[in-house]
């Protein structure tokens, strides 16, 4: 597969993009990303550790910061070439819903529990300015495979799968090019979670947008992504072709994560040996590479500097040339 | 009083011969009322439905399954945290309705717990120190004047589960805690009363990969070095693989499948153990878009309004006319082995 930086067409482009959050006496940095690109028509994973920094930077993109404290301090995020930091929040509301979709991953505290399915997706056609809405809902529930009366029940009445295909239409209504999927399956159960992603990756296929999907669970990256980011404190420290990074990882982190991945595979009763140590607190970051003190082959270098991102990569000293 | 002499730990596979078992659980049965009216309950459902299970001294027995299949009930069940609606439960050849009063004291110090979410089941308010010392005096193993002995008891325990420096975790707090060093102090706390049997439920599910893996070596060796059985409550098949020496498959209240890892992994026989398998993602991209799916239809039905029949047989890519009209028995297909499917022989020589 072509490297992630040959392409021609991205449907988004973000440099230099540093985020903050204020807490008392200090300004922590949960994502501060130099490059990230999402080539047309394809699906991108973003995997990391809890506290890497994931969702943060998918708020980032969409400015959905659950809290004031956190805003985007620098960088450009190119959606379509137009870097939408500079958008009003009037224009930037027309993007959200209509031309970037989100998928969350708790869909029962998304959806308001007194309001019946279709109104609340007739809310979001309405603020977009679309007509034909009866039609265009019934044709969104049969493509995720719903009854059509889904619309006319209210969402404690759902299954958690079936609220999830009920988040997909509220992500794909509006034919949107960008999806940004925050860990679509992981509150659900195995068979359901094998049910959804088949349904992400044939509606993908079928409508061709770029699909952002963001999980720590690697088997689910294994199984739809085109390319993956790897994610450590904030900081990305490997890119590459899904094959390349789980067949030769490079980076001790992503090596470590895959080792210590639960494959099923193997000698039953017997606990890979995992990275040791864990994810540090964004307030108490280490010196030099963030991730040294964990790493099984640090050098004196990485204790002092941290490491640029070599060949559009991998952030590792071991790649200096 | 029952009998404390010590068993070995082999499998009954590998000897061929009886072991004698710690704990068993036949016909175990729970019932939940529901819709409650001003004359009473009119209607229940049944979360555990007449499960039998035996457990071995020293083993991983992994109980799997989707959420509401009646997996943390069973748990709940053998910890005495929910009432029996039916069955019995016999710990070391004694049954639970003729203990006595000592006997439950026991069994209570002897049958532990550690749950999934270590921030509920700590209390914010106590520190380490005094969270496992009220273990350790509960228990009736020590006594609260013994102030020096129940402190070097703590320090070998926090060792234990490794948590190294012990003094530093001493007077901490469980909010100053990392995830993965709260279940420590979970899993602490329920070795504390020197258990043999510990309920684990999702002891790891909570956490991240690499400290899951972490947690789960140290379980593993406190099993070692300590002789305890595991009772591993897990939706995850992935870690059940890594951990367990027996799986028993849950769907809807019953045992499905019930045999050595390596057999229900290597072959599944009942279709909805074949496609948990399959339908979990393997971390290897190449493996797991070869590899053929078995996308299930639908979700797991309501416990209130069962199937008819088997209960799997609305979702089965197997289901024949016979699966709506009678459920199957829990049969042993070969030694160790057991399935409930009226196709169990013929999957078996697939």
């Amino acid at each position: 597969m072509k490297k992630i930086d040959a392409y021609d067409d991205y449907i988004l482009k973000i440099k230099d993009l540093v985020t903050e959050i204020k807490i008392p006496g200090q300004i922590i940095k949960p994502v501060e990303i130099e490059n990230f690109l999402i080539p047309e028509g394809k699906i991108v994973g973003l995997a990391g550790e809890s506290g890497s920094g994931k969702t943060m930077t998918a708020y980032s993109i969409l400015d959905l910061f659950p809290t004031t404290a956190a805003r985007v301090r620098e960088g450009q995020i190119l959606f379509k070439d137009k870097d939408l930091r500079g958008l009003s929040g009037n224009s930037l509301r027309k993007i959200r819903g209509q031309e970037i979709g989100m998928v969350f991953q708790d869909f029962s505290k998304i959806f308001n529990p007194v309001i019946k399915i279709g109104k609340q997706l007739k809310e979001e056609l309405t603020a977009h300015g679309i007509k034909n809405q009866q039609e265009r809902i019934a044709r969104a529930l049969d493509e995720v495979g719903l009854a059509r009366d889904v619309a006319d029940r209210y969402p404690h009445g759902l299954s958690g799968g079936m609220l999830q295909r009920v988040g997909i239409v509220a992500a794909l209504i509006c034919n949107p090019s960008l999806v940004i999927a925050d860990e679509p399956t992981t509150a659900l159960d195995v068979t359901i979670q094998a049910q959804i992603l088949d349904l992400l990756k044939d509606l993908q296929a079928e409508k061709d947008f770029s699909l952002l999907l963001i999980t720590h669970d690697l088997g689910v990256i294994a199984d739809i992504c085109d390319y993956v980011y790897i994610m450590y404190t904030g900081k990305i420290v490997e890119v590459g072709d899904v094959y390349e990074i789980y067949e030769a990882p490079k980076h001790p982190y992503t090596k470590g994560l895959l080792k210590g991945a639960f494959s099923m595979q193997g000698e039953e009763k017997s606990i890979k040996r995992p990275i040791k140590g864990s994810i540090p607190s964004l307030s108490e970051l280490p010196q030099g590479c963030r991730f040294h003190p964990r790493c099984p082959e640090v050098m004196e270098r990485c204790r002092e500097q941290e490491p640029p991102f070599f060949n559009q990569e991998v952030a590792c000293w071991l790649y200096e040339n | 009083m029952i009998s404390m002499e010590a068993v070995e730990t082999k499998q009954p596979e590998e000897t061929g011969e009886e072991l004698e078992e710690l704990i068993e659980l036949k016909g175990v049965t729970k019932k939940f009322p529901y819709d409650r009216s001003f004359f009473g309950y009119k209607q229940s459902l049944t979360a555990v439905n007449d499960i039998t299970l035996k457990i071995y001294p020293g083993e991983t027995l992994a109980l799997v399954g989707e959420s509401g299949c009646g997996k943390t009930t069973t748990g709940r069940l053998i910890l005495d945290l929910e009432e029996l609606s039916g069955g019995q439960i016999t710990y070391k050849g004694k049954v639970r309705d003729d203990f006595t009063a000592e006997d439950w004291q026991q069994y209570r110090q002897e049958v532990q717990v550690i749950f999934q979410d270590s921030n509920s089941s700590l209390n914010p308010r106590k520190t380490v120190k005094s969270i496992i010392r009220s273990a350790l005096i509960c228990s009736g193993l020590y006594r609260r004047k013994d102030k020096e002995k129940i402190s070097a008891r703590i320090i070998e325990l926090l060792n234990d589960v490794g948590l190294r420096p012990p003094e530093k975790f001493m007077s901490k707090y469980p909010n100053e805690l990392s995830g993965g060093q709260r279940q420590r102090i979970g899993i602490a706390r329920a070795l504390a009363t020197e258990p043999e049997l510990v309920v684990a439920d999702e002891p790891v599910s909570a956490l991240d990969v690499s400290v899951k893996s972490q947690v789960l070596a140290t379980l593993q060796k406190l099993q070692q070095e300590k002789n305890l059985a595991y009772l591993f409550i897990s939706h995850e098949l992935t870690i059940v693989h890594s951990v367990a020496d027996r799986i028993a498959v849950m769907y809807l209240g019953k045992i499905v499948e019930l045999g050595t890892n390596k057999n229900v992994f290597e072959k599944a026989i009942h279709p909805y153990t074949e496609s948990l398998i399959s339908a979990t993602p393997i971390p290897n991209p190449r493996e797991t878009r070869e590899k053929e799916r078995i996308i299930l239809k639908g979700s797991v039905p309501s416990p209130k309004n069962p199937p008819r029949g088997c209960y799997f047989h609305p979702r089965c890519f197997y289901a024949k006319d016979i699966c709506n009209e009678k459920a199957p028995e829990l049969e042993t297909i070969f030694p160790g082995h057991q399935v409930a499917c009226h196709f169990a022989r013929e999957r078996m020589e697939r």
